[in-house]
């Protein structure tokens, strides 16, 4: 039988002599989560609560400093925790879900390995140096692993160790130019996401790890050239302008192919907001505010109607 | 295939599937049913517009700042509402998106002005909330919009949150919360029925669901966060039973699923089920954001699942942080916590494996 939804089932309903438990009964056949569903969620959802819970207890454990413990007893002990996770991982015949949360929660650990090492020795290392550790150091189990939560852990490492790089170590880079490396990782994190699945079969990402990625991308494009345009760094600003501008055609060509509306979206309001911006710059007083609402409320609308007439069209094919 | 194609094959597989033959109107279903693929927005749509339209008023209304409307309490109740009326007789007519953002951006700012002007005639905040509830069901009922109905749904709930602070009864959002956990659980387990009641409410059926969920969410915060409200520990129970309760009978709805005949089996659920749900007796937004995460499964409610794990994921955190024990006894509470959960998983997936086999 064909895939139902509610909402064609909300419209059959509205027109149809069914009874309340008639309803409820093709509700549960066609829309509600089945008990294989329910077992499913139940699992992960336990296993998952463990995982988080325990990963938790034992950065709490380690965040309370316990002065009495001697150093080497501090650091063997997180470094025995992450071997017994990999020994676990590797020898054990369990599911690949579980191993793939195991070495998540080792993931976590080595943070708090090199956390307590920079606690202990005073390093004076500040935060970009623990998070480039951190993420230089799991980059190889995330790429094995190839588990989707782990992989958006890493990628937000790696966004903030470099906003940190940027913050602490950067001689004065402007932040439009931070902005457009950090466009320049974000994007190239997507395409790896989108070409390395179709050659080799590898790194299938869901929605939920590509979207927020597009969407980290699309907020430091949109950030850098509103805070170039009002300080006047015109240098980064124009390459991050020529970059952002080459990308977003290239994300609503994909888009039109593949017929989603996700870049059709993010980008059109990414520009919206740009364009207010500029408004905000060139106008010499608050009258143009209502301009600029003005303009606001043109643009979505029309660009909503686009996108409704092109989800029409793509249904109709 | 065509979509007039598609949604008679649904209706004649639904009709063969089902007994009692159902007389269904086929012209008014297809009609309808190419209508709303036509104005079909999406989620993402949906949130762009509200945010465009936020942005929108937010630029008009610094305008108006400027033209001294702000000092004349008459000029700005009329202005006020003007732009309501407009707004909603934009939105009386059809649902469609013609002119969505406009009538939007246009209800908010005439809200906002209409309660600056009777501030300015020196009502109270309580009273002002009182209008407010009043034009949002009046609204509510008359436009047919989904965004609409959302905004008056999230007004009318924030209204009564307005009464209850300018009142300085903080524990009563205690009971607010448990009157809009008893409502959003009606909504979603009586989805069958409220789509077979009156037209006018199945109509408006998904925004109500949307709008108590979010209205659920800010009572949540105001409970759970620290430091917002000088809100009482003591009272947490007021908003912890109803939610267990919730929990409970939709656990009991879902033992259908799995056609658990023994009573044995049933209690033994329940004991599971009241075992994390033990743990969160003192934080009455963990347990309801655990409600809105199994609602939202229950009724594969997709939206409300993503926020059901964010919400959990966030008032967990701020649960710990809050509380007045040392790391050392926090870090004993998760771990130990981690291992009930552990160990509840492995029962449960020898449970089932075991009757696989």
């Amino acid at each position: 039988m064909e895939n139902i939804s509610r909402k064609e089932l909300q419209i059959i309903n509205s027109h149809s002599n069914w009874s309340k438990e008639e309803l409820e009964t093709v509700l549960r056949d066609n829309v509600y989560n089945d008990a294989p569903a329910w077992q499913k969620f139940l699992r992960i959802f336990f296993l998952g609560l463990g995982a988080s819970f325990m990963a938790a207890g034992i950065i709490f454990f380690f965040a309370y400093n316990w002065k009495d413990l001697h150093k080497f007893t501090k650091l063997g002990m997180v470094e025995v925790m992450i071997v017994t996770l990999i020994i676990v991982a590797l020898i054990f015949k369990i599911s690949m879900l579980v191993k793939q949360i195991i070495i998540s929660a080792a993931s976590i650990l080595t943070g708090v390995l090199f956390a307590v090492f920079g606690q202990i020795y005073h390093t004076g290392a500040n935060a970009y140096d623990f998070f480039l550790g951190w993420t230089v150091f799991v980059a190889l189990w995330v790429l094995v692993t190839d588990f989707a939560p782990l992989w958006l852990v890493f990628l937000v490492l790696v966004n903030a160790t470099f906003v940190l790089y940027w913050e602490q170590v950067s001689l004065g880079w402007p932040w439009p130019f931070a902005c457009l490396l950090l466009l320049l990782i974000n994007t190239g994190a997507l395409l790896l996401f989108n070409l390395v699945p179709k050659l080799t079969g590898f790194l299938n990402a869901p929605w939920w790890l590509t979207q927020p990625i597009a969407l980290a991308a699309v907020f430091f494009a949109t950030s850098g050239l509103c805070y170039g345009l009002f300080e006047e760094q015109v240098i980064s600003s124009i390459v991050l302008l020529i970059i952002t501008a080459v990308l977003y055609t290239i994300a609503i060509k994909q888009s039109l192919q593949q017929k989603h509306i996700f870049y059709l979206v993010i980008v059109p309001f990414s520009i919206i907001i740009i364009i207010c911006a500029l408004l905000i710059k060139l106008s010499k007083g608050s009258e143009f505010l209502i301009v600029i609402a003005a303009f606001i409320i043109v643009s979505i609308t029309l660009g909503t109607r686009k996108i409704i007439s092109l989800q029409k069209k793509w249904a109709n094919e | 295939m065509s979509k007039k194609k598609d949604i008679r094959n649904i209706m004649f597989q639904l009709a063969s599937r089902y007994g009692n033959a159902p007389t269904f109107d086929e012209e008014a279903i297809v009609s309808e049913y190419e209508k709303k693929n036509a104005d079909d927005t999406g989620m993402l749509i949906k949130l762009v517009t509200i945010f465009g339209a936020i942005l929108a008023a937010i630029a008009l209304l610094f305008f108006m700042g400027i033209t001294n409307l702000y000092n004349s309490a008459a000029a700005l109740l009329i202005f006020g509402t003007g732009f309501i009326a407009g707004s909603v007789w934009l939105n009386a007519f059809e649902d469609g998106l013609t002119l969505v953002t406009a009538s939007i951006t246009g209800y908010m700012v005439g809200i906002t002005l209409f309660c600056f002007g009777l501030e300015k005639m020196g009502l109270t905040t309580s009273m002002i909330c009182t209008w407010i509830i009043a034009i949002s069901i009046t609204s509510f009922f008359i436009t047919r919009s989904y965004l609409f109905s959302f905004i008056s749904v999230i007004l009318i709930c924030g209204s009564f949150l307005g009464i209850l602070m300018d009142h300085k009864t903080y524990d009563l959002v205690y009971f607010y919360i448990s009157i809009i956990t008893i409502l959003l659980t009606f909504v979603f387990v009586e989805e069958p029925g409220i789509l077979r009641a009156n037209k006018l409410v199945s109509m408006r059926y998904e925004p109500i669901r949307s709008g108590l969920m979010a209205a659920l969410i800010f009572g949540l915060v105001i409970a759970g966060v620290k430091g917002i409200v000088p809100i009482s520990p003591d009272q947490k129970w007021v908003a912890f039973i109803p939610t267990m309760a919730a929990i409970i009978y939709l656990i009991y709805r879902a033992s259908a699923i799995f056609s658990i005949a023994t009573t044995g089996s049933r209690w033994l659920i329940y004991i599971i089920a009241l075992v994390p749900l033990a743990l969160t007796v003192s934080a009455p937004a963990i347990s309801g954001s655990l409600l809105i995460l199994f609602l939202s499964f229950y009724a594969n409610y997709k939206t409300g699942l993503i926020i059901g794990i964010l919400s959990l994921v966030y008032f967990t955190c701020q649960y710990y942080y809050d509380l007045n024990f040392t790391l050392l006894t926090k870090s004993c509470f998760l771990f130990i916590s981690g291992i009930i959960f552990v160990l509840l998983y492995l029962f449960i997936n020898k449970k089932w494996n075991d009757e696989k086999i």
